[in-house]
């Protein structure tokens, strides 16, 4: 169903580009490349979580950890603050767990999973966790393609305008 | 043809109506006297399995259900129909049970385990074709092929009566060869569920028919997982780079077009032939603006057309302030109906 996947694009480009106005007003210019890009990969996760804004554990384990990143708590508490009261304030703290190691291949990866999928290790049924993994994925690849259509606009838009000079 | 009906149903109900208001319907449209006796079911099972469906329906942000990929509307009305409308549907026309047969201690999973038998059965009629050779799930799974086709025959020509257990619970026939142990029929039922989730995510996840097994499975989706998170902070810092500023979106690319505007009609063009969206941009007869703003040609543009031009040439005219783009942006959304 390409329009559902349609409607995830757009309303992930809708909340990125909100998500960037207010990072590019709360932040000091100028940025070196390293704070821009972790800017933008804020704004982009933030972004796509709130675009999910469902009750996935996901979403909500996302913007809560991005809340957390001490290099960006300014920054990320003020955007995330429209992102928190959407979703009722139910923000999931990770907790970390002991670490224990699993013998049997599934076990270990799914533990590999659970570490990828954020708000992963809070899911103790599997049949849940590959529901989030399935959701969370398809909201990536959204992202994903969103970010290479624009990187591809910029690029062109850069080459122009270098010619130009 | 009963199951074409009830995935219609489910399609054009999906998003208004709960799974309890979507099982209450069914039951109604299949059976017109039929109204409450096993009501107090539906809303327990739905506690059981569909409450964690309605859970996962988004109540801000996008009111998707959990989508799963490109087999979003086909896959979900399967996995809410599965444990509880088909609770009223033929199966219990279908099913007759015996005394003898495997009774459990009256929790209500066993009619989910039951109806999903049957689900996943027609699904696996279904989806049989496809997947044959990718089943690398369990043996119970090919012992439900089995048994559906003979169920198919033999249950074909029955007649619709409802049987309706008086009693709270209903008898599940254990299959042939299996355990019928209640542990081991709900052992059953959570790896069927999971198998079958295993199947959406082969679906979704390119390049996973060869795969079977649980292990290889999910080292594909961990690798897939990996590598878009990879693509993201490299695309993120690729972005960085190229934008001297975080707020890149609208106002650098806008300050360029406006720069050179006339090359852009067809300079970006091979560009977006290589994202893949080249039909849309053809279609639609734009040329800067489709140009700048790239997520515009997500959507058939059609509806764009008399809308949207007007605020974003007097954006091109007037150069760039963030406040009018933001009312560009809230004209263009509206137009689309987003």
């Amino acid at each position: 169903m390409m329009s559902t996947y349609n409607m995830v694009k757009q309303e992930f480009i809708k909340k990125w580009i909100t998500t960037l106005h207010m990072l590019d007003c709360s932040v000091e210019h100028p940025l070196n490349v390293t704070e821009r890009k972790n800017a933008i990969k804020l704004s982009s996760d933030i972004a796509m979580a709130a675009a999910r804004s469902g009750s996935t554990v996901w979403s909500r384990a996302l913007i809560s950890r991005s809340g957390n990143k001490t290099a960006n708590k300014p920054v990320a508490r003020r955007i995330l603050k429209k992102a928190r009261n959407r979703l009722k304030n139910r923000c999931l703290t990770l907790r970390r767990n002991g670490n224990f190691t699993a013998k049997s291949g599934v076990r270990k990866r799914t533990e590999l999973l659970k570490s990828l999928v954020p708000g992963g290790e809070l899911i103790k049924n599997k049949d849940y966790l590959i529901r989030e993994t399935l959701d969370y994925i398809v909201y990536l690849r959204a992202q994903v393609d969103v970010m290479r259509t624009v990187a591809a606009v910029d690029s062109v838009t850069g080459n122009l305008t270098n010619d130009n000079k | 043809m009963n199951r074409a009906i009830e995935a219609d149903l489910l399609l054009n109900y999906n998003t208004d109506m709960s799974v309890l208001e979507r099982q209450r319907a069914h039951l109604k449209y299949l059976n017109p006297g039929f109204d409450s006796p096993l009501a107090g079911f539906f809303s327990d099972s739905s506690m059981i399995n569909g409450g964690v469906i309605d859970g996962f329906l988004g109540t801000d942000g996008l009111n998707l259900p959990m989508i799963y990929g490109d087999t979003t509307v086909e896959g979900d009305p399967r996995l809410s129909i599965s444990p509880e409308t088909m609770i009223g549907t033929g199966n219990f026309k279908k099913r007759k049970f015996d005394t003898e047969t495997k009774d459990c201690d009256g929790k209500k999973k066993k009619i989910m385990m039951m109806n999903r038998e049957d689900e996943v059965e027609e699904e696996e009629d279904e989806k049989s074709k496809l997947t044959e050779q990718n089943n690398g799930s369990t043996r119970s799974i090919k012992k439900m092929k089995n048994k559906a086709k003979k169920e198919e025959n033999s249950y074909s020509s029955d007649s619709s009566k409802v049987t309706i257990q008086k009693t709270d619970y209903i008898h599940v026939r254990a299959r042939r060869g299996q355990a019928t142990d209640s542990h081991s029929i709900a052992e059953r039922v959570r790896r069927e569920k999971i198998s079958e989730r295993m199947k959406f995510l082969q679906d979704l996840v390119p390049g996973c028919d060869k795969i079977t097994g649980k292990a290889g499975m999910l080292d594909e989706i961990i690798n897939y997982v990996q590598s878009l998170q990879r693509q993201i902070e490299f695309l993120s810092m690729k972005l960085a780079v190229v934008n001297p500023r975080p707020d890149f979106d609208m106002d650098d690319i806008f300050a360029k077009e406006v720069a050179s505007s006339t090359p852009m009609t067809v300079v970006p063009s091979p560009e977006m032939v290589n994202s893949g969206y080249s039909h849309e941009m053809v279609n639609s007869g734009y040329s800067n603006e489709m140009v700048s703003s790239g997520y515009l040609h997500f959507n058939p543009m059609q509806q764009v057309d008399t809308t949207s031009s007007d605020p974003l040439s007097s954006c091109f005219n007037n150069g760039q302030a963030p406040s009018m783009w933001d009312s560009h942006v809230q004209n263009l959304y509206g137009s689309l109906g987003v």
